[in-house]
């Protein structure tokens, strides 16, 4: 006998992804299935286009990662016509992603995922003095006197008697599944607070280098960044000290507050090594110093390691059919016709809706035919991890010092074997250990730019290819990259000066995949599976899985719902 | 104190996904509106677009805010729709911890952290269709002349506001 429990939606946004598990009568989730409510169908939007507008459309998939799609974009357009971009673009890039990365590991820690963790209501018992002494003994940040946390806790308290908890309204307060002492409860609040004023300002460094805030311009050839250090106008001496400004106190915030709250929550919550999934782990790689097609020069190094063979990384080509296919068996798409059976390399992706599921409102989605609008990306018919825990794990199997050195540090701090990586909280602590590093690399990019700056090289854009005439009939090229949420690749078909196909496979859809064509569940699906859960309404052992991925089930629609406010979206079926 | 002579700083908050049809809305009118107003330095017009926690800052940084959106009050396509200050949702209530910060999580943030703009209204208008898309519905685009009407109708109100 098992139970079907729907939790939909498990992001924020109404009707992205659901989850529907199945439990057996101890709680133990049996089967998982995710399931992509929304089509994104900018596939459709970007055909015919102009390849050098389509950064623009498809950097509005999604409102929390526009940037990534924009770079991924003029990469592939710039490798379909073997555009060679300057080294200061390269940078600014480079810089641009990194702060990226830098802010959306951060919101997502404190933001989006900690109250995974953290009983916000347990925080107004806490003893400030207590939590004042936990912050001074883990970092040396200077907001941490027992004063100080008093008022954070006045403000919580103040939240919760107006019954007006907002972000807070909705935890399962109280949940067993919660471990932390109401004092380092209490120590998270006060971070989560603070990190609200520290993301307003690393996202200056994309308006200074995009010249447009929030969304940046790109462009196909280089960077459109007005590079000048003499100037009244574009980017002069004063705006890049004040990115260099930025970039360190980005990094003192990692390290000094981000961190040390990672390693706190961590250290009580080892007991809790569930969520771990398929152990096949697939990075693009990125973070180049030197051109992005030299893949041995990758700071986040390219490979795929299979079933947690940390012995053996194998090599993965975006271009080779054979490589990366996707199946559409339990998605709602047909390929020439079929409903499945066959998978497809991007460069022959064919993107035709075909929704066959139930007529809202159901209960259950009919996970025996197709139950996703995500199509199922595959490595060689393997279901892949891909993101940060990927990152860190591909880049510690291939040998690469400065991933091998953090990764042993924090395990032997937090006293765990390297297998205790793979799991939900192995994720998330690996996605801190990359915001170590990307961060320092921010700052070593950004010092590169400045000395080639100084020594008189301000160019950023290359034009002999910017003309049409100047393109190939027929071009086909890829781009891709290492997004905050995992590897991103864009594929574009190019005929006559315009996009002839266009097919995106985001970090996502490998993570959040539904069934493939001979069953193989997807990322999501496996680390849900084995999961006990305490309280089949409160799925917050659910939540914590999926959120460890950092799911973006893109193209955000926020419409403003005055009807349907609902307070409650948990179904049992 | 009555100054009829002071300015007000004014900013326009344009969101919304152009990639679905009347969804919109909030960034389509912001060049009719950039157009309009153009010679008042005291406005500031910012594209939203779907921007999450990164429009906290805008946000804080204003005064006198108004908000563009499509809104679902379960209306006819292209009614125009005016929400004031508690009508506003300030946040949702979905029984989940939150993905991706919504703009109700931005203004529940900045009203928590007591940096809320002194006065805000939202304009909006019912979506008839959120297709794919990146144009409005005919319907909708016949209403954005009217939908700018009222956006300008309250940027006089509060130029003049002593």
């Amino acid at each position: 006998m098992s139970e079907r429990i729907v939790v939909d939606p498990i992001t924020r946004i109404e009707g992205h992804l659901r989850v529907e598990v199945d439990i057996d009568e101890k709680g133990v989730i049996k089967e998982a299935y995710s399931s992509g409510t929304s089509v994104r169908g900018l596939e459709l939007i970007v055909k015919d286009r102009d390849p050098r507008d389509v950064w623009a459309y498809v950097q509005r998939i999604c409102g929390v990662c526009t940037t990534v799609h924009a770079l991924t974009s003029i990469r592939a357009v710039e490798d379909a016509l073997k555009i060679k971009i300057p080294r200061n673009a390269h940078l600014i890039r480079d810089i641009m992603n990194e702060a990226q990365f830098v802010h959306d590991h951060v919101v997502h820690f404190y933001h989006l995922h900690a109250l995974d963790w953290v009983d916000v209501v347990s925080a107004t018992k806490a003893d400030p003095a207590e939590t004042s002494k936990i912050a001074q003994s883990i970092s040396s940040w200077l907001k941490s006197s027992p004063g100080y946390f008093t008022d954070v806790q006045n403000k919580v308290k103040k939240l919760i008697e107006s019954g007006q908890l907002g972000l807070f309204a909705n935890g399962y307060w109280g949940h067993k599944a919660y471990k932390l002492p109401p004092e380092v409860n209490l120590l998270a609040v006060a971070h989560y607070l603070e990190a609200l004023d520290w993301q307003k300002e690393i996202v200056k460094i994309h308006t200074i280098f995009g010249g447009k805030n929030p969304h940046p311009h790109y462009v196909v050839g280089g960077m459109a960044t007005p590079l000048d250090i003499n100037s009244d106008n574009g980017v002069h001496a004063e705006r890049l000290m004040h990115v260099s400004q930025l970039i360190d106190q980005a990094r003192e915030f990692v390290n000094q507050v981000y961190i040390p709250d990672l390693l706190a929550i961590g250290s009580f919550y080892k007991d809790w090594t569930y969520g771990g999934g398929l152990n096949n782990y697939l990075c693009y790689g990125d973070f180049s110093t030197g051109d992005i097609y030299d893949t041995k020069l990758y700071r986040m190094p390219r490979g795929i390691v299979l079933n947690g063979n940390l012995n053996e990384v194998l090599d993965i080509d975006l271009k080779d059919p054979k490589h990366i296919q996707e199946y559409i068996d339990h998605s709602w798409y047909t390929y020439d016709g079929e409903d499945g059976g066959k998978g497809k390399h991007p460069f022959e992706g064919e993107t035709t809706l075909n929704y066959t599921g139930p007529k809202a409102p159901f209960k259950t989605l009919d996970t025996n035919k197709q139950y996703s609008w995500l199509k199922a990306p595959r490595f060689k018919e393997h279901p892949m991890e891909t993101g940060p825990l990927a990152r860190m794990i591909v880049g510690y199997a291939s040998g690469k010092e400065e991933i091998v050195n953090i990764v042993d540090d924090t395990l032997k701090k937090l006293d765990l074997p390297i297998a205790a990586l793979q799991s939900a909280l192995g994720r998330t602590v690996a996605r801190g250990l990359e915001t170590v590093l990307i961060s320092g690399w921010l700052r070593n990019d950004m010092d590169a730019l400045l000395k080639n700056i100084k020594s008189g090289n301000q160019s950023t854009f290359d034009r002999t290819k910017w003309e049409p005439s100047t393109w190939p009939e027929r071009a086909k090229g890829v781009g891709w990259m290492e997004a905050p949420r995992g590897a991103l690749g864009h594929w574009i078909d190019i005929e006559k000066g315009k996009t002839k196909n266009y097919q995106a496979v985001v970090p996502t859809t490998w993570n959040a995949s539904p069934r493939d064509h001979k069953n193989t569940i997807g990322a999501y699906e496996a680390a849900l599976k084995g999961t006990p859960m305490l309280n089949k309404e409160e799925p917050l052992e659910i939540m914590r899985i999926i959120h460890s991925f950092d799911p973006c089930l893109a193209c955000a629609v926020h419409l403003t719902d005055l009807e349907t406010n609902k307070t409650t979206e948990i179904r049992l079926g | 104190m009555i100054n009829k002579e002071q300015k007000q700083r004014i900013t326009i908050l344009g969101i919304g996904n152009t990639l679905f049809s009347d969804e919109g809305v909030g960034v389509h009118l912001l060049p009719i509106l950039e157009e309009a107003l153009k010679d008042d330095k005291n406005i500031e017009i910012i594209e939203g677009l779907t921007d999450g926690m990164k429009l906290l800052g805008p946000v804080e940084d204003a005064e006198y805010l108004i908000i563009i959106d499509a809104i679902n009050a379960g209306k006819e396509g292209g009614t125009i729709i005016t929400l004031v200050g508690e009508e506003i949702p300030a946040y949702f209530g979905i029984k989940m911890s939150v993905h991706q910060l919504g703009f109700q999580e931005v203004l529940f943030a900045a009203q928590m952290r007591e940096r809320y703009p002194k006065q805000i209204v939202m304009f909006g208008m019912q979506p008839t269709s959120l297709q794919l898309g990146v144009e409005l519905t005919e319907t909708n685009q016949r209403k954005l002349g009217e939908l700018a009407e009222v956006v300008i109708d309250q940027v006089n109100r509060w130029r003049h506001v002593s």
